[in-house]
């Protein structure tokens, strides 16, 4: 599995919103100065 | 992520945002949300196709450590339920800040479900702070 690293571009996907719609993660960039994606584990 | 959740105001205030994205079904994510009050836009990954272009690994052996298991003992004393009944418990997380022009300026994969960047490291590379 490929390590994703600083200064590299990162990956843009299509998620879902709660109610179903789909969004685009870049949607999400290019709207702030900087964006922190957290991806949840189990533990919440 | 609770930690994230007491600085959000000066993380927005900066210009900067916080996604929370899952792989849980619709019905848990409702019931997280409900339960953690989680200020963030949440996304659903429930192919976990974003979790694997992120290179965020399925652990069975780092999933069930020492830390963990603590983990799991404490949230069970102050009786939270623990949303690996509902879901993969192998499945790591991560931390990503990516900037305005979609490159990565910090990558953070678990190396273990409680291992977290710093908090002081999440505010200076976005930007709080500074």
């Amino acid at each position: 599995m490929p390590r994703l690293r600083p200064g590299r571009l990162a990956p843009d996907l299509t998620l879902y919103r709660l109610a179903g719609a789909p969004v685009a993660l870049s949607s999400y960039w290019e709207s702030s100065r900087g964006l922190l994606l957290i991806f949840l584990r189990h533990l919440g | 992520m609770a930690q994230v959740a007491d600085h959000y105001t000066e993380i927005q205030a900066a210009g900067a945002d916080v996604v929370t994205v899952s792989f849980a079904t619709h019905y848990w994510a409702e019931a997280w949300l409900q339960e953690t009050q989680s200020p963030f836009p949440f996304l659903l990954d429930p192919e976990r196709t974003a979790y694997s272009a992120y290179g965020l690994e399925h652990s069975v052996f780092r999933s069930w450590n020492p830390a963990t298991l603590w983990y799991y003992a404490k949230a069970v004393r102050r009786g939270r339920e623990t949303y690996g009944e509902r879901g993969n418990r192998h499945q790591l997380g991560g931390d990503f800040i990516i900037d305005s022009l979609g490159i990565v300026r910090l990558a953070h994969p678990s190396h273990d479900p409680t291992d977290r960047p710093a908090m002081s490291t999440i505010l200076s590379t976005l930007g709080v702070g500074g």
